[in-house]
């Protein structure tokens, strides 16, 4: 057949052949179409999820209006030249003079209130406050939203869950996680602390399905809590009067922004308008993100599925030689391979795109916190689905391509009496092969900078975050290609290696070498695969570490503090200020179900306060030389506080406990030399900066002086400090610590009294065992509020430390490529076996024992995937390294691979591949192999 | 014609100059690594030759591009190897009408034409079997029709009875014997004197040329005239 001269009859028989090929390999087959559907699977559900998050116009209006017209809030006073954007109210525009500020009104001019100008139309007003409200462990603050939300107007944007409505202003509705929290049942009274405190009836559980179900929150007839409406914490809703935007611009000239039922679902046919609409669009950054990922992936699978194709290739050039013989051209026989790629890949395409659509819907179930502007909907794309489909087929494609290319220059005249010859390395391949890795890591280290730039300078422009992330792409790319070029080489120097390690091992590694055409292949499939996870690895452990170094540690971890600086000064009568230390320890431990609390006092803190001008305030000493090493700040004739930045600055109470109380704070026990300098009378500090000859200096200065530092800017190290009053020097050392804690300089408390400073009880502290709860929070709100009232002057604060979690993850990871390997590993020494079943018949025929073909086995899988392992380790970690090495300085990801992990995914898997592969070694004699 | 470069560089063909006829068989003999096969995969355009020239159908091989050469594999000339090399994923009728779907030919009219070739060979009712469910004449007689099929003048045949008894190659030799006399031409490479009496013509080969050659009336003659002198 014949058509537009195009002879179609050649691709027709290489269709049949491929087809029938694919199914008589189906263990191969299966293993490609995994191959390819498994990034298919990620993208698939990654662009289910992504479009599931953008909301429908019907989904939009439902989720803001409910059943209403339109919703507005008072947001200005009244200004003309007030407009805003057709679908975003928080988008606006008005009149400003040149320095920014409105010239048609004032910020704090007053708002009209919506019955000036709206007449008799119907308004359901919705006010949202906040409210102490007596909880089942304490006293909690809760959001309580006055108004008929439970109405039908607002269907779909509120739901009743139990209970009924309110039927008077004493009866309230609760959502299911308050209840919980409020430890009440349906028809149990609770106390609002408002305008007054009042006992309110709960009488249903209703759910705001704009926030996510754990979402505590209170609903309340109008004015119930508040007694009134505050215009600014209102949104008003029209639930009878449609909102045209000739409306919307008109209620904008009163200071009002709109949202409109009217103008959202006719947003198309609007037109132009000032402020343009927001366009419903894939954030232009995640595109950018899923576009090179996108291309990673084909890279990752056309290594993959290139091994097994490659196998397959080989498997079927005697098959292909035929095919030439009876006059086949080469593009006959590369369609013969490249049409099992295009099949494969549109099986594994449909495969993965329907699996991940599957995945994407139970990702959304599983991460969805009951919250519809989360997940609008599930919002499969056509779009997006096909073009998975065609990534997947044009992956199997390019993953056929090279060993199609290579079969259709099959030696036919070999091949036909079934020679199957060791392809030979041109020499120059390596060297270029090394150039190429050479050229990738710098192509890696060009994309650290560009992404080191945009994190130092905080672009976030979506051409720059595209470039680092093409780069950093781009380089292990290609650093790829060169390795498994260079790979051939690297594999005869493992051979001459293996030499002297015994007849296994010289035989297992001269077949891997002289192999290179099966082993290649082999050996970048595993490498891609470790690549892969030790990249994700590395990354992972050095943004988690990054996150720790930045982790703004208040205590050690696990310590629940009270800071009672604000409540407790060293003017407060001693007996009275000791008792309330005392009562928030029994409050703090009762709370936090600990055995001990501890009690650190701290010197006076100036604030400002009005009285506290000739009061007089201790503070060590700053050592500007120490503190300030570089810029500006060095200058040795300062003596000033500080120089910014630093927790050493951010706090410089001196604070005075016993040995054990301070080894509470930093969490792990103090060095001999600090516990001595204390008990000799001395001080210690958790900084350098603190020191100076060996020395911790306290300056004493009035609060007039201090005023007088702050605002000629020494404090910052900007400046000359006013001399002190009087000052006290004490011998220091300075005690390590692993990360910066709140804290300036300790000492005892006979210390303290020898030098005259006036301390007070300024902090509890006991132990918390992991992030604090709710009713641990209510607990600590019922004793701020108990002791305090309402100026709630107590401090508190759990310190949980930065989180931990790449480690778990890397271990996952490390199965994930064990897995991997095993399958990549499989399919390359399954082709090696049969490669090979000339060569073990007649290691046999010569008196070659079970053991020694084993050890063959063994030598021969760990060499394919060790070399792999290494490769892909090492490589792995370098785009880590580039970003590192880059951005440096503090700010920066700093490069810390977790090695125990990496060291099992680069030795330990091809272990377990080489082991399993010499007990999978039968110890039958094989038969002698017959050529068909 | 050598095998390998510069200095490993071996003569596998030397000064090798053979005419066939249309209606003509030729036999080639000779020892292994004589240069039997090689001879043959030079003829037949799978191998070209370092020097001199093959001429099929008027059309000079050394000359032709390489899909040129496919396409007087699969419109003039035919292999017939000794271990049958079919398409195992194909079946019998699929393999026959192989060359000419190659070549572009309808499906319904391929499909008849190789229905036809089969027919020539007696296997007819074998037409939707696979490879691996025909026995080695039957496969062999498979491999006779693809080479025959659609009318093509040149069999090249590479030890054609190498895995069959010897009933069954008689009747294989049969076949090809009948399909000259209709007029195909047919170069097969044998060791078998008496496969190779079936030919017109035997050509002996030695260390890759040719010692000896004459009409196949007493090839035991000439079999004895060809023997190197050192044998006894």
């Amino acid at each position: 057949m014949r058509s537009l001269g195009v002879n179609l009859g050649r691709f027709r028989v290489a269709l049949r052949v491929a087809r029938r090929s694919t199914v008589q390999a189906s263990g191969r087959s299966g293993l490609i179409v995994a191959l390819v559907a498994l990034p298919v699977f990620g993208l698939s559900a990654l662009g289910t999820v992504l479009t599931s998050t953008i909301p429908s116009v019907d989904e939009t209006v439902t989720a803001e209006l409910g059943r209403t017209q339109a919703s507005f809030v008072m947001e200005f006073p009244p200004d003309a030249t007030l407009v805003q954007s057709p679908n975003n109210p928080r988008n606006v525009r008005f009149e400003t003079d040149s320095h920014g500020n409105p010239t048609h009104h004032a910020v704090d001019d007053p708002r009209r209130s919506p019955s000036d100008f709206l007449g008799n139309d119907r308004v359901i007003p919705l006010q949202l406050l906040s409210a102490t409200v007596g909880t089942a462990t304490g006293k909690g603050i809760f959001a309580v939203l006055e108004g008929d939300s439970w109405g039908p107007a607002f269907a779909g944007k509120f739901a009743l869950v139990s209970g009924h409505s309110p039927r008077s202003k004493s009866q309230i509705l609760v959502t299911p996680a308050a209840l919980e929290r409020l430890g009440k049942h349906l028809g149990e009274s609770v106390f609002i602390e408002g305008s007054q405190t009042s006992a309110f009836q709960i009488v249903g559980t209703l759910r705001d399905r704009t926030k996510p179900s754990n979402n505590q929150e209170i609903f309340t007839p109008a004015g119930a809590v508040s007694g009134s409406t505050d215009l600014a914490s209102t949104t008003f809703y029209l639930p009878d009067t449609p909102v045209s935007w000739r409306m919307v611009q008109d209620m904008n000239k009163s200071g009002a922004v709109v949202l409109s039922r009217e103008v959202l679902l006719n947003l198309s046919i609007l037109g132009p308008t000032e402020v343009p609409a927001d366009a419903p669009t894939l954030p232009v950054a995640q595109l950018g993100t899923i576009v090179p990922l996108a291309g990673f992936s084909l890279f990752e699978v056309m290594l993959l599925a290139g091994a097994a194709f490659m196998v397959g290739a080989r498997r079927q050039q005697r098959n292909l030689a035929i095919l030439a013989s009876v006059g086949g051209d080469r593009a006959t026989l590369f369609a013969v391979i490249s049409f099992s790629g295009v099949v494969l890949g549109a099986i594994g395409g449909v495969i993965g795109a329907s699996a991940g659509v599957g995945g994407a819907w139970a990702y959304m179930q599983l991460t969805s916190d009951g919250n519809i502007t989360q997940y609008p909907g599930f919002h499969p794309n056509p779009l997006v689905l096909l073009s998975t489909v065609v990534f997947a087929i044009a992956s199997g494609w390019v993953a056929s391509a090279l060993p199609a290319r290579a079969a259709s220059r099959t030696d036919v005249f070999s091949a036909l009496r079934g020679a199957l010859r060791p392809q030979a390395i041109k020499r120059r391949r390596p060297i270029i092969g090394l150039l190429l890795a050479a050229f990738g890591a710098v192509i890696s280290l060009a994309g650290g900078v560009v992404a080191a730039v945009r994190l130092a300078g905080g672009l976030v422009d979506p051409p720059t975050l595209s470039a680092g992330l093409v780069l950093l792409v781009l380089g292990p790319v290609v650093m790829q290609i060169g390795a498994i070029m260079a790979t051939p080489a690297l594999l005869s120097a493992i051979s001459w290696g293996a030499s002297g390690i015994g007849l296994g091992a010289k035989l297992g590694a001269r077949d891997v070498s002289r192999n290179a055409a099966r082993t290649v292949p082999a050996v970048a499939a595993i490498m891609a695969t470790i690549f892969f996870g030790s990249f994700v690895m590395t990354f992972a452990a050095s943004t988690e570490a990054q996150a720790r170094s930045r982790w703004d540690y208040w205590t050690s971890p696990g310590l629940a503090q009270a800071d009672l600086r604000d409540w407790v000064t060293p003017d407060s009568a001693s007996a009275s200020a000791t008792a309330n230390a005392l009562a928030v320890a029994d409050a703090m431990k009762a709370t936090f179900d600990a055995k001990r609390a501890t009690i650190l006092e701290a010197s006076a803190t100036f604030t400002g306060a009005p009285g506290s001008a000739r009061d007089l305030f201790a503070m060590p000493r700053m050592n500007v030389i120490a503190a300030c090493p570089h810029g500006i700040y060095s200058n040795p004739s300062l003596d000033t506080q500080g120089c910014g930045g630093r927790p050493y600055v951010m706090d410089q109470n001196i604070w005075v406990g016993s040995v054990n109380d301070i080894e509470v704070v930093i969490g792990r026990s103090l060095s001999t030399r600090a516990v001595s300098t204390l008990s000799h009378g001395g001080a210690i500090s958790l900084y350098p900066q603190y020191l100076r000859s060996g020395q911790v200096t306290i300056d004493w200065r009035t609060g007039d002086q201090l005023a007088s530092d702050a605002q000629e800017g020494a404090e910052g190290g900007m400046g000359r400090p006013s001399r002190p009053v009087h000052s006290a020097t004490l011998p220091a050392v300075v005690e390590p610590i692993p990360h910066d804690l709140h804290f300036a300089v300790f000492m005892l408390d006979t210390t303290a009294r020898s030098i005259g400073l006036k301390v007070a009880p300024g902090m509890v502290l006991v132990k918390s065992s992991g992030k604090p709860t709710d009713s641990e929070f209510d607990g600590l709100n019922k004793i701020n509020q108990s002791l305090t009232g309402d100026q709630q002057l107590i401090q508190s604060h759990v310190e949980v430390g930065p989180p931990s979690e790449a480690g778990l993850q890397a271990w996952a990871l490390v199965a994930l490529c064990a897995l991997l390997v095993l399958g990549a590993a499989s399919v390359a020494i399954g082709l090696a076996r049969s490669d090979g079943r000339h060569d073990v018949f007649t290691i046999v025929a010569s008196g070659g024992t079970p053991r020694l073909r084993r050890s063959f086995n063994f030598w021969q899988a760990y060499c394919i995937a060790g070399t792999g392992a290494v490769i892909g380790t090492t490589l792995g970690t370098l785009p880590v390294l580039a970003i590192a090495v880059t951005s440096g300085g503090q700010s920066g990801l700093p490069f810390t691979p977790p090695l125990v992990q990496l060291g099992i995914t680069a030795f330990g898997i091809p272990l377990v591949v080489a082991l399993a592969s010499a007990i999978l070694t039968g110890s039958r004699t094989p038969a002698r192999p017959i050529e068909r | 014609m050598k095998f390998g470069d510069g200095a490993t560089s071996v003569p596998a063909l030397v000064d090798i100059d053979l005419n066939v006829s249309e209606g003509e068989m030729v036999a080639i003999m000779g020892a292994s690594g004589s240069g039997k096969s090689t001879l043959l995969t030079v003829a037949g355009g799978l191998l070209p030759p370092s020097s001199g020239s093959v001429w099929v159908d008027g059309k000079n091989l050394r000359e032709c591009a390489p899909r040129q050469l496919s396409a007087i594999r699969r419109r003039t000339l035919g292999f017939i190897f000794q271990d049958f090399n079919l398409v195992p994923s194909l079946n019998t009728l699929e393999n026959v009408a192989l060359p000419l779907e190659l070549d572009g030919v309808r499906l319904r009219k391929a499909t008849r034409i190789a229905m036809e070739a089969l027919a020539l060979v007696e296997l007819s009712e074998y037409a939707g079997r696979y490879p691996s469910e025909l026995s080695g004449g039957q496969q062999q007689r498979v491999a006779i029709a693809r080479a025959v099929v659609g009318g093509r003048s040149l069999i090249l045949a590479d030890e054609p009875t190498g895995a069959l008894d010897s009933s069954t190659s008689e009747i294989v030799l049969g076949m090809l014997r009948d399909r000259v006399d209709s007029g195909a031409s047919c170069i097969i490479v044998t060791h078998d004197a008496r496969h190779a009496a079936w030919a017109d013509r035997i050509v002996f080969i030695r260390d890759g040329r040719i010692v000896d050659q004459a009409r196949s009336e007493s090839p035991s003659v000439l079999l004895t005239r060809s023997r190197p002198e050192s044998t006894p």
